[in-house]
């Protein structure tokens, strides 16, 4: 074996370590791909399969009337979308900047976020059940919570909320 | 005839120069004759051989030149031989002529030569028929037949003719050297036997002369002595007639006449002693102080009573000199007193001056040896300034060459502060690709994000594109973590250039600042230049002044000593005029005394 200092030991001790545990986690297959994003100062985790791209916020245009969590419209990749406040749809003071990230989901919808953090598998033993003590809003829409401390949200949940709807008169857009 | 000394004398030497003559005479005869003889041999014998043997020696070249004239057959060779020969043949009888003529007219060697002139006549009639005329015919062995047998005969009867007149020649000259020398012997003992002769007649006359004349003279001068020695009545009484006889006389005469006078002069001395006593005891007084004596009454007459006179007057002028020598002494005295209280007075001042002239020149000679420090002084202060000169010089240039070293570190940092904002632009210019990159990293992520999110909605399916897609998100990870940190150094990177830009700027103005001050030390060592020139200048104006001050005090000095010795002089001349006075005294107080001895009255 060649000689290696302590620091080149203990890098290649690390990356042995790692390479092991990424064999775990493919063997026990009980992972959830999730899209971390940041709001404010809380980051949340969301379902990868159920989000279709991430994207830089292009000019978003507002709507008149509309309530405070919904940011406007944008043009995302050739689609017009309706973006909502993540910090607003969870029931949290808005102060989504112009340089945020856009997450867009299915069916014209989007999230506006302060960023997007990563990509993440969270295996299923690390979770952790959602604290005590959340707002009423917040409350049904955290299904758990990583040893992190980053909440994984209900997708459906969310969809759900009826804060993510906007009521545009007769023409409805939302489902 | 009368046989006085002068004749005596002239006979015998008379005697002498007879004999003397006849000797000489004799002497005269003899050389006369030996001469003549020596001549006789000279010219008849050495002569007369000479030319025989030359006119034997001319007979044999001759008869050598026949041959000659027989063995040639040219004729123009003959006809030289002859005439060759006819020089030979005249030579010959000049020879014999010579020889000829040194005999007499009966001597029989003139007929000798006759006979050679006759043998020889025959000899060349003999050869010029016999011989030289076969040869010029050509008939060589004729001629040579003839030479031998006609003309031989002939030659040598004149050969032996020559020979025998050579032999009798030197036996007549052997007989003629044998005569003379027997008449040398002869004249050589006729000579000793005059010469003996005229010894003794030189001997008789001297014995002669000496019993005549030496006997006489020496009894007359022993009678002189005597007369001289006091005994005044010896008498010579010298017989005889000659000078010596009369001189003898008047020497009897002349003793007599003296016995006479002298007996009356001893009479007049007595008288004359007598007086001369009786003078000499008024002398003897006068000497002994008593200028009052007088001498006895008139006596005497002539030189005597004058000298009486005399020394009357003599004693009286003494008393009156005397009384007034006196009264001189007592006057010089009073004088001499006077004299030596004015000397004392001036040796006192004397030395006082001398001391003051002395302390004097102690004073100029330290003044010298101040002004010869003060001189040391100066000039070392003018070496010392113009060193200062040197040195000031230096340092301009030294401060000139600091500028111009400034000016070169300022237009250096000059260059570096536009290398350093060339520098700041380049990092800003990195910062905006780096702006880029960022950018490119974000969007990269992005991508990579939406990669991830296909594959998680793909399923299964999309589980090796998800890894893939971990990496793209790793590497736009790691990409802006790079950028930041690139971030992080251009930041520290424009800090640095704009503090080292602020340096530059900073060493700028420390350089302009820098030469300014290099520039105001040139000026200030420019100004110290001209000071210490000046310093210099002084210095050496200094130097010269005191220069001349220690040539002044020197001279000075040499002044001072100069009066220091003349006042010692003076003081030495005070000295001795005061030791001159005190002997003036001393002398007048003994000429008082001196002259107090006289008795005047």
């Amino acid at each position: 074996m060649p000689d290696f200092t302590t620091a080149e030991r203990a890098i290649l001790e690390a990356r042995a370590a790692r390479l092991a545990r990424a064999q775990d986690a493919e063997g026990s297959h009980a992972v959830r791909d999730t899209v971390v994003v940041r709001a404010g100062r809380d980051l949340y985790a969301i379902d990868a399969a159920r989000v279709r791209a991430v994207g830089a916020v292009a000019r978003l245009t507002p709507i008149p009337q509309a309530p405070e969590h919904v940011a406007g419209f944008a043009s995302f990749r050739g689609e017009i979308v309706v973006v909502f406040h993540l910090h607003g749809v969870l029931g949290l003071p808005t102060t989504l900047s112009e340089h945020g990230t856009l997450l867009s989901l299915d069916d014209g919808l989007a999230l506006a976020v302060d960023a997007v953090e990563g990509f993440r598998s969270i295996p299923e033993d690390e979770l952790r059940p959602a604290p005590e003590g959340l707002s009423s809003i917040l409350a049904p829409l955290v299904e758990a919570v990583d040893a992190s401390g980053v909440a994984l949200l209900r997708f459906d949940a969310l969809l759900a909320s009826e804060r993510m709807f906007v009521d545009a008169g007769r023409s409805s857009v939302a489902t | 005839m009368k046989l006085n000394v002068g004749t005596k004398l002239a006979s015998a030497f008379g005697a002498l120069v007879v004999v003397l003559i006849g000797l000489a005479a004799f002497g005269y005869e003899r050389d006369q004759q030996i001469e003549e003889q020596i001549e006789r041999l000279n010219t008849r014998g050495v002569n007369a051989t000479r030319e025989i043997a030359f006119a034997s020696a001319m007979l044999q070249k001759m008869r050598a030149r026949g041959f000659y004239h027989i063995a040639s057959t040219d004729i123009a060779e003959m006809t030289r031989i002859e005439a060759d020969l006819q020089g030979v043949q005249q030579q010959l009888e000049d020879a014999l002529a010579r020889a000829e003529r040194t005999f007499d007219e009966k001597d029989e060697r003139r007929a000798k030569i006759a006979d050679v002139r006759r043998t020889f006549a025959e000899f060349l009639v003999s050869r010029n028929r016999d011989v030289f005329a076969n040869s010029r015919a050509g008939n060589q062995q004729l001629a040579l037949q003839n030479a031998v047998n006609l003309t031989g005969p002939l030659f040598e009867r004149a050969a032996t003719q020559l020979e025998d007149l050579v032999k009798l020649n030197v036996d007549i000259a052997e007989k003629t050297f044998q005569t003379t020398r027997s008449d040398v012997a002869h004249a050589r003992t006729r000579s000793l036997e005059a010469t003996g002769f005229g010894i003794l007649v030189a001997f008789v006359s001297a014995v002669a002369l000496s019993r005549s004349i030496a006997q006489r003279v020496g009894s007359l001068a022993a009678t002189a002595r005597a007369v001289r020695d006091g005994d005044l009545q010896r008498r010579a009484n010298l017989g005889g007639s000659d000078e010596i006889s009369e001189l003898a006389a008047d020497v009897d005469e002349m003793t007599s006449e003296m016995a006479n006078r002298i007996a009356r002069e001893r009479k007049a001395q007595e008288e004359l002693a007598a007086t001369v006593k009786s003078y000499g005891a008024f002398v003897d007084r006068v000497a002994r102080g008593e200028l009052t004596a007088v001498l006895d009454a008139d006596t005497e007459e002539g030189e005597l009573g004058r000298l009486r006179e005399n020394l009357g007057a003599m004693a009286r002028s003494l008393r009156t000199m005397t009384v007034r020598t006196h009264e001189a002494v007592n006057a010089l005295a009073t004088a001499t007193a006077e004299i030596m209280t004015t000397t004392q007075e001036h040796s006192a001042s004397a030395a006082e001056s001398a001391a003051a002239v002395t302390e004097t020149v102690a004073t100029v000679e330290e003044v010298a040896q101040t002004s010869r420090h003060a001189a040391e002084r100066a000039r070392e202060v003018s070496v010392a300034s113009r060193k200062s000169v040197e040195v000031s010089d230096a340092g301009r240039d030294a401060a000139e060459r600091a500028i111009g070293a400034m000016t070169k570190v300022r237009e250096q940092v000059s260059t570096i502060a536009e290398r350093i904002l060339a520098l700041s632009d380049q990092a800003q210019a990195v910062g905006q690709i780096i702006t880029t990159v960022n950018e490119l990293a974000e969007q990269s992520n992005l991508v990579a994000l939406n990669a991830a999110i296909e594959a998680a909605r793909a399923g299964e399916a999309g589980r090796a594109f998800s890894v893939v897609a971990a990496e793209i998100r790793a590497l736009a990870e790691q990409s802006k973590r790079a950028t930041a940190d690139v971030r992080t150094i251009l930041g520290d990177v424009q800090k640095s250039t704009t503090s080292a830009v602020l340096a530059t700027e900073e060493g700028d103005r420390a350089v302009s600042g820098a030469v300014e001050r290099v520039r105001e030390a040139g000026t200030r060592f420019d100004e110290l230049a001209a000071v210490i020139a000046e310093a210099s200048e002084a210095a050496s104006q200094i130097l010269d002044a005191t220069q001349q001050q220690a040539t002044g005090v020197a001279q000075i000095s040499q002044a001072m000593q100069s009066i220091n010795l003349a006042t010692s002089q003076t003081v030495e001349g005070t000295r001795q005029t005061e030791r001159a006075a005190r002997g003036l005294n001393d002398l007048s107080g003994r000429l008082r005394d001196a002259v107090s001895q006289y008795r005047v009255a």
